[in-house]
């Protein structure tokens, strides 16, 4: 037996562990969850913890947008909105009010996934297109509030958030991303593998077909946009404490574009496939901050080329090499999910 | 006389100003299989969809099993027992074969049913030909028929709608289709269906009605629908049904 092989074999039955079975996810993710764990220990320089930061905030982002378009295949297009309602709502509580930290985070998301539930119910009777539209225009209604609510948040001006570790490095902030993120993604999966997720599927593949199976596609989409907005609004609360200005910029349609691209880069479906793009979109384009203004147009591009040559993008990627490797090995198949 | 599973009154649908199906109305015994027929355009899908949820008609009431379900939802109206099939096959593509049977066994049954060997059992029951594990999206439409029949038995219904499961299939196909069904009634499940094959109308159904502008024009054994002058009218026109009297 070869070495890869055994390896494989070793991941096959390390993935029917218990343990693993429980929080759904893989022993390649938990891998790697310990790698990133540590490698602040490695790492010296802020520039590159300030991009692993990005990276894990734009990726856990990325897999909260998917759990809507890659399973119930509805584009939320004021998703942006939703964290930006969750980074307000949490700087406000803690400036204004003094709340701790943790509890404005809570109740930022909250907020957000109640007016998740309402676009929900706004888009219930819509389909694709239409639903993307309105959650739009819901989006854009939102960042307008903010914009024009100057009082409560100072609107283009700005709004500080106080600092949340005072005196300590990116460290700390580190590792509160990556808490939030391995939250949200194994969540997410649970809900996923669970009936729930193939109620989405069903949903997102044919509708008509779900409901006269007895799908119950309003309950499932409402309650899909309520808690991918949920994580919205808690990965939002993040942001507003680490980058600390808020404009109601945030909350722009852009930033919905540039996740929507990670998802379709990592592959829809997949819920990792963002987290996994993101490292690799995030940083080249920190990089390439000078040429801001074309962003959007390479983004564009990225996007279309990923549509035209990978749609599966780097989840069925992944999923072609491993079979490539089983089967090179004359192993029988087994799909690996992260 | 044995009970009525399905009664409508005088169903009307309009789409805009075409009246799709006009005072409709019908009685459907427990444990028969029920024809319905009529020329395209006829009125017969939109009644089926009045009937399973998919539109909610504009007048008139549907009884099952006595009760009062008109305007209720597909999903509700499929975990009270009726389970459908569509003119236009669907299914869940990007889903394997046993998943898309689960979704009917799991969602739809009154009962929820969770586990593989029911649906498997099913397929088995239909004689569907590949392995469970086969993605849906790379069937053929004669395999996706019988991967949605297998999936609307799942939902353990008592009443089963077929639109027009019958068209397309070869000689051979059409044979074997036949006694499925009839293994299906067997099972004590009562089934209406549309269809175009005449075979299948005459070999199978019990009773049949036909819609024609979306009225009910006659209805009876199928010996007694082949004779009347308004269903010949209806198919052929008015002066070759004469012509063929
Ligand atoms: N969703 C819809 N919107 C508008 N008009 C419709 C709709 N569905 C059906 N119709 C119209 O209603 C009438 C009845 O259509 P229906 O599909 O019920 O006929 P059918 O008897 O099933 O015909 P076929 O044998 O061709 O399937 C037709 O004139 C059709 O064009
Ligand atoms: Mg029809």
């Amino acid at each position: 037996m070869t070495n890869l092989q055994s390896i494989l074999n070793k991941q096959n039955t390390l993935s029917d562990n218990k343990f693993f079975k429980l929080l759904g996810v893989s022993p390649f993710g938990v891998a790697v969850f310990i790698i990133l764990a540590l490698s602040p220990l490695f790492i010296d320089d802020q520039y590159v913890m300030h991009l692993l930061i990005s990276s894990l905030m734009f990726g856990a982002l990325a897999i909260g947008f998917d759990f809507t378009v890659g399973f119930i295949n509805i584009v939320n297009f004021g998703y942006a909105a939703f964290m930006g309602v969750g980074a307000y709502t949490s700087a406000l509580l803690v400036s204004r009010l003094d709340l701790s930290p943790v509890l404005a985070m809570l109740a930022g998301s909250i907020l957000a996934a109640i007016l998740g539930f309402l676009i929900g119910l706004l888009t219930l009777r819509l389909r694709g297109m239409f639903a993307a539209i309105m959650a739009w225009f819901f989006g854009i209604t939102l960042m307008s509030l903010a914009a024009n609510m100057v009082d409560l948040t100072r609107g283009h001006l700005g709004l500080n958030v106080p600092i949340l570790f005072p005196g300590a490095g990116r460290d700390a902030y580190f590792y509160l991303i990556l808490g939030i993120t391995a939250v949200t993604y194994i969540v997410l999966r649970k809900i996923i593998n669970s009936h729930i997720g193939l109620a989405f599927r069903a949903i997102g593949q044919n509708i008509e077909a779900a409901r006269s199976s007895g799908v119950d596609s309003t309950k499932y989409r409402v309650f899909n946009f309520t808690v991918s907005c949920f994580f919205a609004g808690l990965i939002g609360g993040f942001y507003a404490f680490f980058v600390g200005v808020l404009t109601p910029a945030v909350m722009h349609t852009r930033v919905t574009v540039e996740i929507l691209v990670l998802c379709y880069i990592g592959g829809r479906g997949s819920l990792w496939g963002g987290l996994l793009a993101a490292f690799l979109v995030i940083p080249i384009f920190e990089y390439l901050r000078p040429l801001m203004e074309i962003r959007l147009i390479i983004y564009g591009l990225l996007m279309i080329l990923v549509m035209i040559y990978y749609p599966g993008g780097l989840a069925a990627v992944y999923a072609q090499l491993v079979d490539l490797i089983r089967d090179m090995l004359g192993m029988k198949s087994k799909s690996v999910t992260g | 006389m044995s009970n009525i599973i399905l009664e409508t009154k005088d169903v009307v649908k309009k789409f805009g100003g075409l009246i799709a199906v006009k005072n409709v109305s019908m009685q459907v015994k427990e444990g028969e299989i029920f024809g319905i027929i009529g020329p395209n355009g006829a009125g017969k899908t939109t009644l089926l969809n009045s009937v399973s949820g998919v539109y909610k008609p504009e007048e008139g009431q549907v009884f099952f099993k006595g009760e009062n379900i008109t305007n209720q939802g597909a999903h509700v109206l499929c975990r009270k027992g009726i389970a459908r099939t569509y003119q236009i096959v669907n299914s869940f593509p990007r889903m394997t074969v046993l998943e898309n049977v689960k979704i009917g066994s799991i969602f739809g049954s009154a009962i929820p049913q969770d586990d593989d060997a029911k649906a498997r059992e099913i397929l088995d029951f239909v004689g569907f030909p590949l392995p469970v594990d086969t993605i849906a999206g790379n069937l053929n439409t004669v395999q996706l028929k019988y991967l949605e029949l297998a999936r609307a038995l799942a939902t353990n219904g008592e009443l089963l709608l077929l639109d027009e499961v019958a068209a397309g299939l070869t000689p051979g196909e059409l044979t074997e289709f036949i006694e499925l069904i009839k293994r299906i009634r067997d099972r004590g499940i009562t089934v209406i269906t549309i269809e175009h094959v005449m075979k299948f109308i005459m070999t199978i159904c019990e009773r049949i009605i036909v819609l024609n502008y979306g009225e009910k024009i006659a209805e009876g054994t199928p010996e007694e629908i082949v004779n009347d002058k308004l269903v010949l009218e209806a198919y052929l026109g008015k002066e070759h049904a004469v012509e063929a009297e």
